[in-house]
């Protein structure tokens, strides 16, 4: 029984740190967008708040077993029987749960905890059965499939969008532009006006992991980086080219100029925070950047000139790219200085 | 070929390195040894701009390694201590990066990775993403980034720790052959014996300091002996709970 209480004291302990150190979700942009849309309304949030706290919920649902190396919990003496009672314990350990289990308490809230709660003990099981079944390798980290790209920059390239679609931004920007783009050609009288601000959003809402572009590289990336024979224009060059084209797949039956202008004021402006104070990042999670003021400023400035480009004048991407061009040589400048 | 003069490096008030100085000509095979945290990585990182030394000069085949760290980096191949490996890249795309990056045309890019993988017996591993691999094969996978591009110079920290002994012997001729050619190595190890046989150049450092430096042939002594002489003695502890029957 010392053995069992022993392990799983460890497993709550895992999962109050992962609660208590993830704070991505208040450094991010999609929490000035949800306030942006807050002013209109009650209403207009609880769509985005249920898909932001469903995606956070399903990302924290990993059980929390996962988190002890298989070979160390293989070596320990457990018997069948403590194994089994650390699976079923185990899911109430669950970072997910503890945040849900408080909320069946709130007797407004019971109902869609309860739900809820049910949706993340289900995920944890079917994750644990379909684990059980994948070969060892793919068990270990399921890779995303990119292409190869061409160009002495190309791998590069190809890593940082392998990285980038590992942070849930990406994946609720491509879920918003797909929306989009279904309401756009399923639609009676769509509203072509809708375009242009929605591609402009999705350079906001992938704003952030612009702010840390160099946040799933860790220690070993950066040593990396610092031996190729690679200018820091370059270093940054290749990930802002596989962000814009991210942000370009999700706008191209949309407003492209749009997404464009203000993808390439966002990165101008993201590269701040990515060189002077670069943070690692967690996969699986939304990145975690500075809110009040670079998010701030790559809201306003990004939707500022998506709208511009779009609506008034499309040469305004070229001033945008003039504002990237500026930002690439003088922060690729200073992380030529921070490498060494 | 590589040249450093008064090389220090301080941390705070810890001095890891303190005014190295050595020359090691084309062709030479330079082993440096040394305890954990005698200033082993600390020197490779300086010999190859990976961290600016606090006073001294670096030269490396001509070049002044922090006046011109890009040109210095076209010239040298370098396994450094962390492995500089990318999590989210398979083995044979860091190749496929380091090939590209160094402006090899891709088809002798391919040819030189597939034999590369081959020699280090890394071909099963080569679609396995870095973050997956063992020890061993990421070692290997960042030696062959080393290997791959048209370098005068190789920087290699510790490259035979975590590597099976078929390999290790594979390294070790391939270094000794790649000395013939005139490419100038400079390696980190623990491995005394590995170091005697292809070394033609020995730093034994402690503290930061070189405490004997010289060839193969002007050893006093073996190098163990010589090495647990000037630099440290082992240790002798029992631990007497283990053995015990269980209470």
């Amino acid at each position: 029984m010392a053995r069992i209480a022993a392990v799983l004291g460890t497993l709550l302990r895992l999962s109050w740190r992962e609660i208590s150190t993830d704070h991505s979700i208040a450094g991010n942009n999609l929490l000035l967008i949800v306030f942006l849309l807050g002013s209109g309304g009650t209403q207009a949030i609880v769509f985005p708040v249920v898909v932001l706290g469903g995606l956070f919920l399903t990302a924290m649902s990993v059980h929390p077993l996962s988190k002890v190396p298989t070979d160390r919990l293989r070596t320990w003496p457990l018997t069948a029987g403590d194994r089994v009672v650390l699976q079923v314990g185990g899911v109430w350990l669950n970072p997910a749960v503890l945040i849900l289990l408080p909320l069946l308490l709130v007797a407004s809230l019971r109902l869609l905890a309860g739900y809820l709660l049910i949706g993340v003990i289900s995920l944890q099981l079917a994750a644990g059965l379909i684990s059980g079944r994948l070969p060892h390798e793919e068990r270990a980290g399921l890779r995303i499939w990119t292409p190869s790209m061409p160009g002495r920059l190309g791998e590069l390239i190809r890593k940082d969008t392998r990285q980038l679609l590992s942070y849930l931004d990406v994946w609720v920007s491509f879920a918003f532009c797909l929306g989009a783009t279904i309401y756009r050609f399923t639609a009676e009288a769509p509203e072509p006006e809708a375009y242009a601000v929605i591609s402009s959003l999705a350079a906001v809402i992938m704003g952030t992991s612009a702010q840390c572009l160099f946040g799933s590289d860790g220690a070993a990336g950066f040593t990396r980086y610092q031996l190729l024979p690679l200018r820091g224009w370059q270093v940054l060059g290749a990930k802002g080219a596989a962000w814009l084209l991210l942000l370009s797949l999700q706008t191209v039956l949309l407003s492209p100029i749009a997404a464009i202008a203000a993808g390439l004021v966002a990165l101008a402006v993201g590269h701040h925070r990515s060189i002077r104070q670069p943070l690692m990042q967690k996969r699986w999670r939304f990145t975690n950047g500075s809110l009040l003021m670079l998010g701030l400023a790559q809201t306003t400035l990004s939707i500022g000139a998506g709208l511009f480009a779009a609506r008034i004048n499309p040469v305004a991407v070229l001033a945008c790219a003039l504002f990237y061009a500026i930002s690439l040589v003088v922060y690729g400048h200073r992380w030529e200085r921070r490498a060494t | 070929m590589i040249s450093a003069r008064q090389l220090v490096r301080r941390f705070g008030d810890h001095t890891a390195v303190h005014e190295l100085s050595f020359e090691a000509p084309r062709g030479e095979v330079c082993v440096l040894i040394g305890p954990n945290g005698a200033g082993k990585s600390t020197t490779v990182k300086m010999l190859t701009g990976l961290l600016a030394p606090t006073s001294g000069t670096v030269i490396v085949c001509g070049t002044d390694v922090n006046a011109n760290p890009l040109e210095t980096k076209r010239k040298i191949g370098v396994l450094p201590e962390n492995l500089g490996l990318f999590g989210a890249l398979t083995v044979e795309e860091h190749l496929a990066l380091t090939g590209s990056v160094y402006g090899l045309p891709r088809h002798v890019a391919r040819d030189r990775s597939d034999r590369l993988l081959s020699l280090l017996d890394l071909e099963h591993g080569r679609n396995t993403l870095a973050e997956n691999c063992s020890h061993g094969m990421r070692k290997k996978a960042s030696l062959a980034m080393a290997l791959l591009p048209d370098v005068q110079a190789l920087f290699l920290d510790e490259p035979f720790e975590a590597i099976d002994p078929v390999t290790s012997r594979t390294i070790r001729d391939l270094l000794v052959s790649l000395s013939a050619q005139g490419v100038t190595i400079f390696l980190t190890s623990h491995i005394l014996s590995l170091a005697e046989q292809i070394a033609t150049k020995i730093m034994l450092m402690r503290e930061g300091q070189v405490a004997w430096a010289g060839k193969p042939s002007q050893l006093p002594t073996s190098l163990e002996d010589l090495y647990l002489d000037l630099v440290e003695a082992p240790k002798a502890e029992t631990l007497d709970w283990l053995g015990s029957p269980q209470s």
